[in-house]
């Protein structure tokens, strides 16, 4: 995995950041989600190496980066803090100006870095997700089933931490094996690499303040830009997966249109055949809308 | 803790149900909630057992009552099934006819128990609820994180179970966290029974179904009968410092399922009224039960 590349670790204003940097060409900035670190980009990086400069981060809370304590406000997990380390990063690498490929909760901090860093931003591309406010403000019956996550992982610490701190594995697993297509199995090797990661009681924390903020700071600040009429202004990428039983933003009827609302810029994009994890499930589909998307 | 009641076991047609019976006078049904067993009551049942002849039991599925198989579809912890339990064993007591005071799972077992047995119940008073089906069917941000565990327990089987099983007294102790500090209302007898009966997998398995139940086979009688409105008085009490207040109306709430007159308040309190505020709770159900 990864073969080539060089791995790093850059100190930022508030944490460190571990990395992965390969290729030459535009830069491009690939981030991952929950629960997972910068592995699940193992089979997507490589092939965009060959025409990109690709930096593939772990974000703070999360695998081999820092790991900052909790803060009263969850504003040490917000994604505009973890959206603010990486454009440190990538500054200190001397890309100023870049794409943003981005999964999960890594596209959470994607569109955040889009909206707080608009002079950064080249290019968004969102797999899977909606914004957090559009996401909470649909919720219902079903999808606080299918996303009981969200409300789990933001009760007060330390009930999740301690609950998935007995069997770490259990938790992650399940979650990782519901959330893809049915059938489909993960490379052995990455989710070695996952579950190895989330074993480290301090990412089972720093995974649960995202989400606590993701309940509360981050929705704010969301809220405030909505209010403001801020909008991201680079052009938006968005995949969602068409076969994913529970949870996700295929339930929402026109996921694009949220998009929209929020992007002065043009949006595109659609399904894709598969679960959750795209980089993962479909790279090849994802490589090659990312090679169109961004040139 | 209930002194001069009488501790029995009784065999329901589904099941055998746990219970004390105590004082003298019409008959009241006292059924408790998650994650509890009928000592919630401790606090309330002498005063009650002054006039009415107090029977406080343990749902299916809690305490020392037995823990049947659930089924594919989870109808072995229905509410109905829940219900019938019930029912049988105050017939099995002499009573075909009384009033049922539950909180929490106990009072949604209670809503069903007067919707299928409309002459057994005299008078219905439930705490710290609104109607399952009103409660889902509203879910937002709010209600889908103050009441996470509505949609946590009711993940596949084994999920929640080993979770909540590799510590069962962290997951109970944090449980009467929920929603005010009602953890100092649990007196040390009462919580070494909480914690006795809910160490037993059989009663995680259990209560788990209880709420699978209720997301799924409940809904679907609520819905059956919803236009089928019962008649029973009710009574309506709840936290002033919870959910209820906080997002229903829950007298107009009731007012939709029966046509009998609807009562209540909030009380100065969290969840766990009969053992944060029991003498307000007594102040309240008194009158209601005499009618």
């Amino acid at each position: 995995m990864f073969d080539g590349f060089e791995s790093r670790t850059v100190q930022t204003s508030e944490t460190e950041i571990f990395f992965r940097m390969a290729g030459q060409g535009p830069p491009v900035l690939l981030i991952h989600g929950f629960p997972q670190t910068h592995v699940c980009w193992h089979q997507v990086a490589p092939a965009l190496a060959e025409r990109y400069s690709v930096v593939v981060p772990d974000l703070r809370g999360y695998g081999a980066s820092g790991k900052p304590a909790a803060s009263r406000d969850h504003s040490a997990h917000s994604k505009r803090a973890m959206a603010q380390d990486l454009v440190e990063i990538m500054t200190a690498l001397g890309h100023t100006r870049f794409a943003v490929a981005s999964h999960d909760r890594g596209a959470r901090v994607g569109y955040r870095m889009a909206l707080d860093h608009p002079e950064k931003v080249t290019r968004l591309c969102s797999l899977d997700v909606i914004p957090t406010l559009n996401t909470w403000e649909s919720v219902n019956r079903d999808r606080a089933v299918g996303a009981f996550h969200w409300s789990f992982l933001a009760q007060p610490a330390p009930l999740p931490e301690t609950m998935i701190g007995h069997d770490p594995d259990l938790f992650y697993q399940r979650l990782m094996d519901s959330w893809a297509a049915s059938g489909f199995e993960f490379d052995p090797s990455a989710m070695d690499a996952y579950l190895t990661a989330m074993r480290n009681p301090a990412a089972i924390e720093g995974t649960c303040e995202d989400y606590r903020a993701g309940a509360g700071i981050d929705v704010e600040h969301d809220a405030a830009d909505r209010t403001a009429g801020r909008k991201i202004a680079c052009p938006i990428l968005f995949l969602f997966g068409a076969d994913r039983d529970v949870g996700g933003p295929k339930g929402n009827s026109d996921p694009l249109g949220v998009w929209r609302e929020w992007c002065s810029a043009k949006v595109t994009g659609g399904p894709v055949t598969c679960g959750h994890f795209l980089p993962e499930e479909a790279p090849e589909e994802v490589v090659a809308s990312l090679i169109e998307f961004i040139g | 803790m209930f002194e001069g009641f009488e501790q029995k076991r009784i065999a329901a047609s589904g099941t055998e149900i746990n219970l004390v019976i105590g004082g003298d006078g019409p008959p009241v049904l006292l059924l408790h909630g998650y994650p509890e067993t009928h000592v919630m009551w401790h606090k309330m049942a002498a005063t009650l057992a002054e006039r009415y002849t107090v029977v406080a039991t343990d749902l299916r599925g809690y305490g020392d009552s037995d823990k049947p198989p659930s089924g594919e579809d989870h109808s072995g912890y229905s509410k109905r099934a829940m219900a019938q339990d019930q029912v049988e064993v105050m017939r099995a007591l002499g009573f075909d006819r009384f009033s049922v005071v539950g909180h929490d799972r106990g009072a949604r077992v209670g809503h069903r128990l007067a919707r299928d047995h409309r002459d057994a119940v005299e008078r219905l008073a439930v705490l710290d609820v609104c109607p399952t089906l009103h409660m889902y069917m509203s879910t937002d941000m709010d209600f889908a994180t103050a009441y996470y565990h509505w949609f946590f327990l009711i993940q596949p089987f084994d999920f929640p179970e080993r979770m909540i099983g590799a510590d069962p007294e962290f997951y109970l102790r944090r449980k009467f966290k929920f929603i005010a500090n009602a953890e100092t209302a649990i007196t040390d007898e009462a919580w070494a029974e909480y914690i006795r009966c809910f160490s037993d997998p059989a009663t995680i398995h259990a209560t788990c179904e209880d709420y699978r139940a209720a997301a799924t086979i409940d809904l679907e009688h609520d819905r059956a009968d919803f236009d089928q409105g019962m008649s029973v008085p009710v009574l309506a009490l709840w936290g002033k410092l919870g959910v209820i207040e906080r997002s229903y109306d829950p007298l107009a709430v009731w007012r939709e399922h029966t046509s009998g007159p609807v009562t209540g308040k909030s009380l100065p309190c969290g969840h766990f009224i009969p053992e944060e505020a029991p003498l307000e709770a007594l102040a309240e159900l008194l009158p209601f039960l005499s009618g």
